[in-house]
C-alpha cells in the first residue's frame, strides 16, 4: 500500500515473474513433447519398443506428395466453415437476441434458460453425440428422413454419399459448435452500459444501429478470440470425425489430424504420424500468429 | 476501492426499464430463438428416450419411438457395471483442480502480457498458444515417460498437471485480450491510489473480469471433464479412472449396449450440467460489475 | 540398444521438467509383488467376462495371500495404448490383448510380451489350444502370426454366421434351411418376391463391418484351406484376380445388384444393422456370436441361424488372448491365471453361458439353442474350416477395406476395380 511501490510498477521487468508458473509447465507439458515429436519424425518407428530408423526428411517430403495429406487438409476448409465462419456469426446475432430482446424485455431467466439449452451440445461426451447424430442422419429410419418421408420425399444417405456426408458431418458440428461463441459473446455483452442502448434509442436509433455501432465495438476483443480459437479447433477437429463417418464414406471426410491419428495407430507408422502433427502444429501455428498480429493492429487504431 | 465506487454507480443506474409493452416483432425473436432452442435440445431428447427404454424396446422399435414403458434397467446396469462413485469422484477432483489451477495461472500470465504489455507479448502469446494447437497422440510418449519418471502415472496428479498448462494457455490467451480492453485509466487510477502490481490484479482487474473468469472456469471444468486421449493413458489404474473412460468400456469390439450407454451418458451429463447451471447466475451476476466505459 | 537409450533419455528429459511441477504430488502408488494385476476390457456381462469373475474366484482361493486387482479397460483403447502402455515401468502382471498382425504381432516383435513355450508346455495349453485356435496365438520375429513362439492363449472362439427370422421366411415359403449357395441365392429371391429385405448390413467406416463379413464369407465359401492360409499368413503369393477372391468378390457384387443387402449401407453402423434386423425390417443379419445374447433377449419374433450354406470355409477365430507383459513381476502368477481360465470350471461356465470355450465340455449345456450354436462351432473347429478375419494380415487393412466396401455398396467401384486395389495395398504391405 505504500507510495514506494509505485515505481516498481512502471518497470516493466517486473512482470516477467507473474509469467515464470506458466512458463515452466509450457515447457514440461508442451515444449519438451513438442520437441520430441519433431525429433520422432525424422525416424521410421512403429512406436513402442520397436527400434527407430534414421530417416532423415523423407516423411517430409512424402508427405508434400501424399494426395490423401493435402486431401485432408482442403477437408479443413470444410471444417472452418462448420467450426468459425457459421456459429461465429449465429453466436454473435444470438447472443445480442438473448442478451438484448430476451433478457431485458422477457427477463434474464429465460435467456439464462436458452443460453444453457444451446450450450448443451458443448457438455456431452462426443462420442454419444456422435451415436445419435448416426441415428439422426440414418437413411432409412433416421429422424430427418422420416421426416422428409411423411412430406412426400425421399431423403439421401447423409453419412453413406461421399459427395454429401462432409455436409452432414459440417451439421452435426454447427451443433456442436453454437454454445462456445455464445456463451463468451454474452459475457462480453454483458461489460456494455444498458444506458448506451437507451441514449442511442433517444436518438432514434434502431436495433440494428445499435448492434453495429455500440455491441460489435464492444465485444471486439471476444470476436478475436473466438475466431482464432475456433479455427484452431477446426484444423484439429478430430474426435467428431472419428465417430461419425471414421474418415469415409470412401475417403470424403478425412482431416489432417484423423490422418495423423490413423497413422499413429492403425498403420503403426508414428514417424510418419509425427510429421503429419509437426507439419499441422506449423500451418496452425502460421495462421495463428497471422491472426494474432491482425489483432495488434486493429487493436492499435 | 475505486471498483466498489465504479461497481455501485453502476447497479443504482440499472433500472428504470419496464417489461411491458412487448412488441409484435420482440415477440416473433423470442419464438426465434426458442425454435432454434428446441433444435439444438431435439438430439438429447434421443438420449433421454433412449436411457429409459429396456434394450428389448429399444431393439424391436428403433431409437426414434416412444418407450413402451419407463424402465430403469438400463441405469441399474450402469452403475452395477461401472464403478460410478470412484470414477465420479475422480472427475470431480480432476476437473475441479484444474479449473482452479488453470484460471490463477491465466489470470497471472494474461497480466503482464494484456496489462504490463511487456516486450514481445505477441510473440509469448503465439508461443503459448502451440498448447492448444497440437494434436494430443503427438505429446502422448513424453507425457507417459514424463509421468513414470515423476511417479505420478496412475495418478490424477500427472492428468491435473497437462491440463492445468493446457488450458492456461488458452485462458492466458482469452484473458490477456480482455484485459487488453480495460482502461489505462483504471488502473492508473489504482496506482496513484498506492496500489502495488499484486494489489491491482486481485482488487481492480480480478472483479472486472469476473464474467470471463466465470466463462474460463466452466469451459475448463467440462473441457477436463469430457477429455479422453490423455488420461486413457496416464490413468490405465481403475481407481483413478474418470467418467468418459468408464463410460469407454461400455463398448466392446463386436458389441455395444446402447440403452446402458444413454442412461450412462445422461448421468454422466448431470454434474456438468449442474456445474453450468451453478456458475451462469455468476455469469448474469457479472453484468454490473464489468460495466466499463 | 537403441530403443532403451531412447526411453531412457525421454524419461530422464521428462522427469526433468516434470519434477519441477510435481514437488508435492503423490507417490504412485507401487506395485509390490503381493498385488497381481490383471487388465483386460471383456464387458463383464459376457460370458466369458461371467467365467473370469468365476476365475478371480477361485485364482484368490488358490493365493489367499495375493491381492487380486482386476482392471476394465476397452478394446479400443488398449488397441491404441497397448504399445505405449506396456514398454512402461510399471505394468500389469497379465494382459488380455488383440489377436492380429497389427496387434499382437507388433507387441510380440517388439519384444513387449513374454515368449510362453515353456508355460505352454509345463500347462500343457497346446492340448486345449490347437489348429486354427492357435494360429494367432503364434508369432515369429516379424510379428507374422500362424508360426513362431508363443505369446497368446485365447480361451473362446467366435464364428460368424446368419441369424435369420423364421417368420419372414415361412412368409416366403422357404421350408428348409439353403444347403449352398444356389438355394439361398433362390431363398433370396422368394423374400424378394413377397417384399422383403433378405439381409441387413452395414457398410459405414466407422463400426459397418456387416460388408465387410458377407464379402469375406463368399470368399471364404469357394475358397480352399491353402487359399486362406496364403492369405493370412503371408505365405505364397497371392493372386486376388483368380479363383476363390475374383469368384467370391464377383458373386458379391451381384449380391450388391441385385439388392438381397439392401441400399444406402455407407452410413450404417452394424449397431443399426442389428436393430433393423431386431425391427423386423429385414430377415437376416450375418454376425458373430457376439450378438447371441443380445437377440435372444431382443428378438420379439421366432429365430435360428445358419452358417454360409455350402461353404467350404467360414468366417470365425479365437477370441482374444491372455499374454504376458515382459516387464511383468509376478510371471508365474500369471501363468498360474491363465491356467485357470482355462480350467473346467471356468470354461465350462463360459460354455453354459454361450461363450464358446476352447476347452469345455459341450455336453455339459443344457439349454438347447446354446448346446446347437456350441455343437456347430465344435464341429467347424474340427473340421479346421475357420477363415478368420480379413483384416488381420495388414496394418491399416480394416480401414482400407472398409472405404471399398463403401465405395462398391455405393456402387461406385466394381469388383475388379477393388480386386486391384486389393492387390496393390496388400502386396505393399506384406513387402516390409
Amino acid at each position: 500500500m505504500s507510495k514506494g511501490l509505485a515505481p516498481t510498477l512502471r518497470r516493466p521487468s517486473g512482470y516477467w515473474l507473474y509469467l515464470l508458473p506458466i512458463f515452466i509447465g509450457f515447457l514440461a507439458v508442451v515444449a519438451v513433447p513438442f520437441g520430441t515429436n519433431i525429433y520422432f519424425s525424422f525416424f521410421r518407428w512403429k512406436g513402442g519398443a520397436a527400434p527407430m530408423h534414421w530417416n532423415g526428411l523423407n516423411n517430409y517430403s512424402t508427405l508434400l506428395a501424399d494426395t490423401e495429406f493435402w486431401n485432408s487438409l482442403r477437408n479443413s476448409i470444410f471444417m472452418v466453415i462448420a467450426i468459425v465462419i457459421i456459429p461465429t456469426v449465429i453466436g454473435l446475432l444470438l447472443a445480442a437476441l438473448l442478451t438484448d430482446t430476451i433478457g431485458r424485455r422477457f427477463g434474464p431467466r429465460i435467456a439464462s434458460f436458452l443460453r444453457a439449452t444451446y450450450y448443451l451440445p458443448q457438455i456431452l461426451p462426443i462420442a454419444v453425440a456422435g451415436f445419435m447424430w448416426s441415428w439422426i442422419l440414418d437413411p432409412a429410419n433416421g429422424a430427418i428422413n422420416t421426416l422428409l418421408h411423411s412430406l412426400g420425399m425421399d431423403g439421401p444417405d447423409w453419412l453413406g454419399n461421399p459427395d454429401l456426408a462432409i455436409y452432414s458431418v459440417m451439421l452435426m458440428l454447427i451443433w456442436l459448435q453454437i454454445g462456445y461463441p455464445l456463451v463468451i459473446f454474452m459475457a462480453a455483452l454483458s461489460r456494455v452500459d444498458p444506458e448506451l442502448y437507451e441514449a442511442a434509442a433517444l436518438d432514434g436509433a434502431g436495433k440494428w444501429r445499435q448492434f453495429v455501432a455500440i455491441s460489435m465495438p464492444t465485444i471486439r476483443p471476444e470476436t478475436f478470440i473466438v475466431v482464432l480459437t475456433a479455427t484452431v479447433a477446426a484444423l484439429k477437429v478430430f474426435a467428431p470425425i472419428l465417430i461419425l463417418t471414421g474418415g469415409g464414406p470412401e475417403g470424403s471426410t478425412v482431416v489432417p489430424s484423423f490422418y495423423a491419428y490413423r497413422n499413429f495407430f492403425e498403420l503403426s507408422q508414428v514417424g510418419y504420424g509425427s510429421a503429419i502433427s509437426t507439419v499441422m502444429a506449423l500451418v496452425i501455428f502460421a495462421i495463428a500468429a497471422l491472426m494474432l498480429w491482425w489483432q495488434r493492429r486493429q487493436e492499435i487504431r | 476501492m475505486i471498483t466498489t465506487k465504479f461497481v455501485n454507480g453502476v447497479r443504482t443506474k440499472h433500472k428504470g426499464r419496464h417489461p411491458k409493452h412487448r412488441t409484435v416483432n420482440e415477440w416473433l425473436l423470442l419464438a426465434v430463438a426458442v425454435l432454434c432452442g428446441i433444435a439444438v435440445f431435439a438430439p438429447f431428447g434421443l438420449i433421454i428416450l433412449n436411457a429409459f427404454k429396456s434394450s428389448k424396446d429399444y431393439s424391436s422399435n428403433g431409437p426414434l419411438s416412444w418407450p413402451t414403458s419407463i424402465s430403469f434397467d438400463a441405469f441399474v446396469d450402469y452403475l452395477g457395471r461401472v464403478d460410478f462413485p470412484q470414477a465420479l469422484w475422480n472427475s470431480l477432483l480432476i476437473s475441479t483442480l484444474v479449473a482452479v489451477i488453470a484460471v490463477t495461472l491465466s489470470l497471472m500470465s494474461a497480466y503482464p502480457l494484456g496489462v504490463g504489455r511487456v516486450k514481445s507479448s505477441g510473440m509469448v502469446l503465439a508461443v503459448l498458444l502451440v498448447a492448444t494447437m497440437l494434436p494430443h497422440e503427438s505429446l502422448i510418449y513424453p507425457l507417459f515417460y514424463g509421468a513414470q519418471a515423476t511417479g505420478t502415472f496412475n495418478t490424477v496428479w500427472s492428468v491435473i498437471i497437462v491440463f492445468s498448462v493446457l488450458q492456461a494457455a488458452y485462458g492466458t490467451y482469452l484473458l490477456s485480450s480482455v484485459m487488453g480492453a480495460i482502461p489505462k485509466e483504471l488502473i492508473e487510477a489504482a496506482q496513484l491510489d498506492g496500489a502495488g502490481r499484486w494489489q491491482i490484479l486481485w482488487k481492480v482487474l480480478v472483479p472486472i473480469l469476473k464474467p470471463s473468469l466465470s466463462v474460463l472456469v466452466v469451459f475448463f471444468f467440462i473441457w477436463t471433464w469430457n477429455e479422453f486421449y490423455i488420461p486413457v493413458v496416464l490413468l490405465s489404474d481403475q481407481s483413478s479412472q474418470t467418467i468418459p473412460i468408464a463410460l469407454a468400456t461400455l463398448r466392446g469390439q463386436h458389441n455395444i449396449d446402447i440403452t446402458v450407454l444413454n442412461a450412462g451418458s445422461l448421468l454422466s451429463l448431470v454434474p456438468t450440467l449442474v456445474f453450468f447451471l451453478l456458475f451462469q447466475r455468476t455469469l448474469v451476476r457479472g453484468v454490473a460489475a464489468g460495466a466499463v466505459k | 540398444m537403441r530403443s532403451i537409450s531412447r526411453r531412457q533419455a525421454l524419461g530422464g528429459l521428462g522427469a526433468l521438467s516434470l519434477t519441477a511441477l510435481t514437488l508435492t504430488a503423490c507417490k504412485a502408488a507401487g506395485g509390490g509383488s503381493d498385488k497381481f494385476t490383471i487388465l483386460q476390457y471383456e464387458d463383464p456381462t459376457t460370458p466369458q467376462g461371467q467365467g473370469w469373475q468365476k476365475a478371480v474366484e477361485l485364482f484368490k482361493a488358490k493365493h489367499p495371500d495375493v491381492t487380486v486387482d482386476v482392471q476394465q479397460t476397452s478394446f479400443d483403447a488398449f488397441r491404441q495404448n497397448a504399445k505405449i502402455l506396456l514398454s512402461g515401468n510399471t505394468v500389469p502382471d497379465v494382459v488380455e490383448f488383440n489377436k492380429g498382425n497389427a496387434d499382437g504381432g507388433q507387441l510380440a516383435s517388439q519384444g513387449l510380451l513374454e515368449p510362453l513355450n515353456d508355460a505352454v508346455t509345463k500347462f500343457g495349453w497346446d492340448k486345449k489350444v490347437s489348429g486354427s485356435m492357435a494360429a494367432f496365438a503364434k508369432y515369429d520375429e516379424e510379428g507374422k502370426a500362424g508360426s513362431g513362439d508363443w505369446y497368446g492363449i485365447p480361451n473362446v472362439g467366435e464364428y460368424v454366421y446368419f441369424y435369420y427370422n423364421k417368420t419372414k421366411f415361412a412368409k416366403a415359403g422357404i421350408s428348409e434351411i439353403p444347403t449352398d449357395l444356389a438355394s439361398f441365392e433362390d431363398a433370396m429371391d422368394k423374400l424378394q418376391a413377397v417384399g422383403e429385405l433378405p439381409i441387413s448390413s452395414s457398410a459405414s467406416t466407422s463400426q459397418g463391418f456387416n460388408q465387410m463379413w458377407i464379402w469375406y464369407s463368399l470368399v471364404s465359401a469357394e475358397a480352399s484351406r491353402k487359399d486362406i492360409d496364403d492369405f493370412m499368413f503371408i505365405r505364397d503369393q497371392v493372386n486376388f484376380n483368380s479363383g476363390a477372391w475374383k469368384d467370391g468378390t464377383e458373386r458379391f457384387q451381384q449380391w450388391i445388384d441385385k439388392g438381397y443387402i439392401g441400399s444406402q449401407l455407407g452410413g450404417l453402423s452394424f449397431e443399426q444393422a442389428t436393430v433393423n434386423f431386431l425391427s423386423e425390417k429385414a430377415a437376416m443379419l450375418p454376425w458373430n456370436n457376439g450378438m447371441f445374447a443380445r437377440i435372444r433377449e431382443d428378438a420379439s419374433f421366432d429365430w435360428g441361424f445358419f452358417i454360409m450354406p455350402g461353404a467350404q470355409l467360414s468366417m470365425g477365430s479365437s477370441g482374444h488372448l491372455w499374454g504376458v507383459p515382459a516387464k511383468s513381476k509376478n510371471k508365474d502368477l500369471a501363468y498360474d491365471w491363465i491356467e485357470t481360465t482355462l480350467s473346467p470350471e471356468v470354461q465350462n461356465l463360459i460354455g453354459q453361458k454361450g461363450g464358446l470355450p476352447l476347452a469345455g465340455d459341450t455336453e455339459t449345456i443344457s439349454d438347447p439353442l446354446t448346446k446347437e450354436l456350441t455343437e456347430r462351432f465344435d464341429e467347424v473347429v474340427k473340421a479346421d474350416t475357420l477363415s478368420f478375419y480379413p483384416d488381420y494380415p495388414v496394418p491399416g487393412f480394416l480401414d482400407f477395406i472398409q472405404n471399398h466396401m463403401q465405395a462398391m455398396s455405393n456402387k461406385n467401384e466394381s469388383a475388379d476395380e477393388y480386386l486391384d486395389a486389393l492387390q496393390e495395398f496388400y502386396d505393399k504391405g506384406t513387402k516390409d
